[in-house]
């Protein structure tokens, strides 16, 4: 990536602040990003208190879930950043003409939106959390985090989790009024499928299967395991794994939006939006 | 006689708005099933977690009933709350206002016409998710439940319908109203689990909420095997938002009609 | 009673903004009556009052002999409103569906509803799109569905806010041969039309209000308001670029200019209205002492366009 890519990168870092704060005060805005995430955390480690109330506690259970789904936020914040921000370019701002005109390419633009949502959702991860653990009664101080390996796997998730937004995005580019339908799908297969809250053993037959190609599920259990601070062996062929799915999502996703973007282009349909 | 004429107005509106609405959003079929399949997804999930914990079978049904009902949040917030001010937008309003119909019959008409789709979907996830999971119901007790539901439809798109007189000055920002009270009322309302989970005050707390007190009802009923009168404190106090909240939206939109008239609010577009 | 429209020292204010002041118009039953001015000029907000969305600030409004204050509910009955910058309706629903609905706001019974639609459908030849979803239509056609709405409660004064806007010649001409059918078919009806297209203005209305800045100018007939000018003349002069506007207002005898700058082709159009023939040349000589190469002149037919010019001091 060269300099020009980095300060582009910026540009579009700083556009989509200002897209999505405009409405309000910074301070206000940090709240109202929190606040979703958050309550749908909770929603989830309340199953597991509603568990614990009958057989007792089982902190295994309640770091599950409690990973599963606060890093699962981060998914759901990435894909929708990059697909649900494409399609709304596409109908309503009616801004990706100029994006065109201004030779950014299109995959570029959406990997820098895409970006700023996913660290954008870092910051109500982080709260979730805390307050999920302090909810569960996790011994928070117990944690010995590997950072480097948290780091490493951050990156690779923000990979994976892009590669998906643009798969979703190639979609799009040929429906108007699916688009939300699209994107939800998407996110929610992935809370079926991607052990979030459970492991995904217990899927029956087939469906078990699907889940060994999907790199959410490696990704998490990489990060419960540097989250609690385990060396890096243990780990080891789930990040091995985890990268080859990665690197092999994102070159696949980059290919896939390339031709379909060029079949939108040949076809029109990146200018005019259809629907009314 | 003409408090009887405009009462068969408001009905006649009502009915047509109703009409109109079931009629849209169901020509294409596709979105039912839409509808259905993706909050399978979800609810399906939250059974796996039970499951995969060993969780008693009641709260497999818990979480089957209310997760049925999340639809009618969703559609009292987006549905409801930003209804009107879609139709400000749209010019829809001004021709409401300047019609001789009270537009209590056109609220009134979004809430049915909602409320009846909505019931469509809620039922078919329902039926699903027990033909899925293996989920049993006291189906001996499906009336009183029945009574239950109705009564919470009532407040629940009562309070829609104050929504929607209230969120009509917030403007553009409404979807960020409706995004931050989205999940958390889900949250309060125990969708997944059983309210008792929460401390006592916080119980009595979410008692207005008439999702968490619907949902509280038909757990008890359907999984609890509890009769109505074991449970007739939901039923008063379902009844009892029920008619505050259409008290308190009839008044608001009333004061909203005349505020809107001297103001120029009614008619102008905020973008 | 003859009119179907009073207002006396009408007046509405939004915070400092004063968009009307002081209006004194009566509209007579049977009368295609305009409202002409630029933008932001007052009409829609006229408009507003009479049709009871929004109250005055000051001063008294009756439409058909009912106070807007007062007795919105019985005017409400006998109007309707048709805006043409307005898209009313429901995207999902067929155009039939969406006119049935709209008649159910105004107590017809759901079998009344569907007759009334189906004859008005028939009547303006609308069979070919009456069942297409109204986001599925062109704007053409959605402004004749929107002025069939107007129609459905058989309204006695029937507001148009800028009806053909945005239209096609084809379709607008349409549109201004219905307005001018359906007031022929009963002598109790009343338009008022609001419009900044002077040709509109001059084919429908018996009478004209122009207004501007809240205030009106002037009420009167086409003929009459022509007549104003009948003593100047009006000329168009094409010249290369010149910006001397304020000094050719200062000649003697100039009555209104306007200008047209074409930057690309650096070419000046000015209209002036002067007060004998005579001036031109006085015109002219100015012209060339400030070097100013004159291209082409020519006398001109007076239009309701120089006259409100002349009245006003700016262009519609
Ligand atoms: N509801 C309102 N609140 C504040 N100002 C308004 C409102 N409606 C109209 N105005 C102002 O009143 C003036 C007249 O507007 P309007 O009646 O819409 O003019 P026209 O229809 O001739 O273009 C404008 O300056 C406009 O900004
Ligand atoms: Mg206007």
């Amino acid at each position: 990536m060269g300099l020009k890519s980095i300060s582009l990168l910026r540009i579009l870092f700083w556009l989509s602040y200002q897209i999505e704060a405009n409405w309000t005060k910074f301070f206000i805005y940090l709240i109202y990003i929190t606040i979703r995430p958050t309550f749908t955390l909770m929603l989830m480690i309340f199953i597991y208190i509603a568990v614990s109330a009958v057989k007792g506690p089982s902190l295994e259970y309640g770091y599950y879930i409690l990973v599963g789904q606060a890093f699962y936020n981060l998914i759901g914040s990435g894909i929708i950043g990059i697909a649900y921000t494409f399609w709304d370019d596409k109908e309503h701002y009616k801004m990706l003409k100029y994006i065109y005109i201004t030779n950014v390419k299109l995959s570029f633009y959406l990997f820098g939106r895409g970006f700023y949502h996913f660290v954008e959702g870092l910051y109500p991860l982080v709260i979730a959390f805390v307050l999920g653990a302090y909810i569960i009664q996790y011994p928070l101080f117990e944690l010995k985090p590997n950072f480097p390996l948290l780091l490493l796997n951050i990156i690779l998730g923000f990979i994976w989790i892009t590669a998906l937004g643009l798969l979703v995005a190639s979609f799009l580019l040929f429906t108007t009024n699916y688009g939300w339908i699209v994107i939800d799908s998407v996110v929610s297969s992935l809370l079926l499928f991607g052990g979030v809250l459970y492991s995904t053993e217990i899927l029956p037959y087939p469906l078990n299967l699907v889940a060994n190609y999907l790199p959410i599920k490696y990704w998490l259990d990489v990060n419960r395991n540097a989250i609690k601070g385990i060396d890096i062996t243990s780990v080891f062929n789930d990040l091995i794994f985890l990268i080859i799915l990665s690197a092999a999502y994102l070159i696949i996703a980059l290919i896939i939006f390339r031709i379909c973007e060029n079949i939108a282009k040949r076809k029109g349909l990146l200018d005019i939006p259809i629907s009314f | 006689m003409s408090k009887i004429n405009e009462l068969i107005l408001v009905l006649r509106v009502a009915y047509a708005r109703a009409y109109v609405r079931i009629k849209g959003v169901n020509r294409d079929l596709t979105h039912f099933f839409i509808d259905v399949f993706l909050p399978l997804l979800g609810i399906s999930a939250i059974i796996l977690a039970y499951k995969s914990m060993g969780a008693p079978e009641n709260l497999l049904g818990f979480a089957a009933i209310g997760g049925a009902m999340i639809a009618f949040w969703y559609n009292v917030l987006w549905s409801m709350g930003s209804q009107l001010y879609w139709d400000k937008e749209q010019g829809n309003l001004q021709l409401y206002i300047i019609s001789p119909a009270p537009l209590i019959g056109i609220l009134l008409g979004m809430a049915i016409g909602g409320a009846f789709n909505m019931s469509l979907r809620a039922i078919t996830i329902l039926i699903a998710t027990s033909l899925l999971f293996n989920i049993k119901f006291n189906l001996n007790a499906i009336l009183p439940a029945f009574l239950i539901f109705i009564l919470t439809l009532f407040a629940l798109y009562s309070l829609g319908m104050i929504f929607a007189s209230t969120f009509l000055r917030f403007g553009r920002s409404i979807s960020k109203i409706n995004e931050l009270l989205g999940e958390p009322i889900l949250f309060f309302s125990g969708v997944y689990f059983p309210l008792k989970l929460f401390p006592i005050v916080i119980q009595i707390v979410v008692s207005i909420i008439p999702l968490a007190l619907g949902i509280e009802g038909m757990r008890e009923i359907l999984i609890l095997n509890k009769t109505l009168f074991e449970i007739i404190w939901i039923l008063i106090l379902l009844i009892a938002l029920g008619i505050i909240f259409f008290v308190i939206a009839v008044k608001m939109l009333e004061y909203l009609e005349k505020l809107g008239k001297n103001q120029g609010t009614l008619t102008l577009k905020w973008d | 009673m003859l009119e179907s429209i009073i207002t006396i020292n009408l007046s509405r204010y939004f915070g400092d903004v004063k968009a009307l002041e002081d209006i004194n118009i009566k509209v007579n039953k049977g009368e295609i009556f305009g409202l002409l001015g630029p933008n932001g000029s007052g009409k829609t907000t006229l408009i507003r009052i009479l049709t009871t969305a929004l109250l005055p600030t000051k001063g008294e409004a009756y439409v058909l002999g009912y106070d807007v204050k007062k007795d919105y509910l019985k005017i409400r009955k006998y109007i309707n409103i048709v805006s043409g910058d307005e898209k009313a309706g429901y995207g999902v629903l067929t155009v039939r569906e969406n006119l049935w609905f709209f008649s159910q706001l105004y107590g017809y019974n759901r079998s009344e509803g569907w007759r009334i639609v189906n004859e008005l459908i028939e009547k303006f030849g609308m069979q070919e799109y009456a069942d297409r979803k109204i986001n599925r239509i062109s704007h053409g056609m959605f402004q004749k569905y929107n002025f069939v709405r107007g129609l459905l409660n058989n309204p006695l004064v029937l507001f148009l806010d800028e009806p053909t806007l945005g239209l096609d010649v084809n379709i607008s001409r349409e549109i201004r041969n219905y307005i001018k059918e359906w007031i022929k078919e009963d002598r109790e009806r009343t338009v008022i039309l609001t419009t900044h297209y002077m040709v509109e203005a001059q084919e429908l209305c018996d009478r004209i209000a122009i207004i501007y800045k809240g205030k009106i100018i002037t009420v009167d007939t086409v003929e009459n308001l022509l007549r104003i000018l009948s003593k100047e003349s009006v000329y168009e002069i094409k010249t290369n670029l010149i910006n001397q506007v304020e000094k050719i207002k200062s000649i003697q005898g100039v009555k209104a200019i306007d200008v047209e700058n074409d930057a690309s082709r650096m070419i000046s159009k000015i209209r002036v209205v002067v007060s004998e023939d005579s001036v031109i040349s006085d015109l002219l000589s100015f012209l060339k002492n400030e070097g100013i190469k004159v291209i082409s002149l020519s006398k001109e037919e007076v239009t309701l366009e120089d006259v409100f010019l002349y009245l006003v001091g700016r262009k519609l």
